[in-house]
């Protein structure tokens, strides 16, 4: 049972057989908007109604359990802080580390990254 | 750290395992995209600009579970994306366990440390390997032969095809395989050098 806003929005994603490309292309959300969310980099909607149309393309209705179950996730989601996700990011960072000039790789490349990862 | 080499052969084969396992019908395009976030689970996190101002077009987090690719990359190019995601698993296949042995969790200064001490040859060694893997998933061998013998039927006698007719050549295959006319044209290039030679042979310069 997923645990998390991005892991429940995830999960349905993939119950409905659509890749993030796909997903995206029908329900007309940016695909940086949709993968930030899941991967837990930007918190979900606060206001309802952005949450609803959220909820809308994932097929969830207002009156059904799964709504219930968004809802509450998008809460604690919502209180997360922003140290929690500065330590998530630092998981995404890469494996192996090349640029294509073949320079060696500074302090200043990896920040630039996180911010390029956070969206900033 | 330590990549230990692998034969170009024993690439392939373990490619061959991985279709076998995920994609066992190799309908194509072979779906990279849904077996990566379906069937390993793994996550795709477009970054905008990473390639114009990070200088990589894609890369596996090194929590081996996030693929970053550049967002413009996978938004316009999706056969180059899907390229690009199919070298990322390799990685996850083939590496996974060699990193895990060498990190734990670090501060960026450990990361900056760890990525500078990784001697050229290493790297080279895992992006060479990653490379091999993800181009023999996307070109399953049985249907790179078959169809690269149909296309050049279609086109008549070799003997008659000049390195002009490379664009009919390589345009129908890049689309069936879901793959840049680049990355096709390298395969190709590699895979059947005399017919290679065959066309130049036949171009007068």
């Amino acid at each position: 049972m997923p645990k998390s806003f991005g892991q429940f929005i995830r999960k349905i994603r993939l119950d409905k057989k659509l890749t993030l490309r796909q997903f995206c292309k029908e329900s007309n959300y940016d695909i940086g908007y949709i993968s930030r969310l899941e991967n837990e980099i930007i918190s979900p909607p606060v206001e309802e109604k952005k949450l609803e149309k959220l909820a809308k393309s994932y097929n969830i209705s207002k009156k059904s359990e799964n709504w219930k179950k968004l809802k509450n996730l998008s809460d604690i989601s919502k209180r997360k802080i922003p140290e929690e996700i500065d330590t998530k990011v630092l998981n995404y960072l890469p494996a192996f580390f090349r640029k294509a000039s073949k320079k060696e790789v500074t302090k200043k490349d990896i920040e630039k990254l996180v911010k390029l990862i956070k969206g900033e | 750290m330590q990549v230990p080499y692998v034969s170009n052969e024993s690439l392939f084969n373990i490619a061959e395992k991985f279709l076998d396992e995920y994609h066992n019908s190799r309908i194509l395009p072979v779906p990279i995209e849904e077996i990566a976030e379906s069937k390993l689970g793994l996550m795709i996190l477009p970054i905008s600009k990473l390639e114009s101002l990070c200088d990589i077009s894609g890369t596996i987090g090194k929590d081996f579970n996030t693929i970053l690719i550049d967002e413009e990359t996978y938004k316009n190019q999706e056969n180059r994306a899907r390229f690009t995601i199919a070298h990322e698993v390799g990685h996850v296949i083939l590496h996974k366990q060699l990193f895990e042995k060498e990190n734990g969790k670090y501060s960026i200064e450990d990361f900056v440390r760890f990525q500078n001490g990784l001697s050229s040859n290493a790297y080279k060694r895992l992006e060479i390997q990653a490379f091999r893997f993800g181009e023999s998933i996307l070109f399953p061998k049985d249907k790179i032969d078959e169809i690269f013998t149909s296309t050049l039927e279609r086109l008549g006698d070799i003997n008659s095809l000049a390195i002009t007719d490379l664009e009919k050549i390589i345009s129908p295959i890049s689309s069936k395989f879901g793959v840049s006319g680049r990355a096709t044209y390298n395969k190709l290039k590699r895979d059947y050098p005399s017919v290679f030679e065959s066309l130049m042979s036949n171009t007068p310069f």
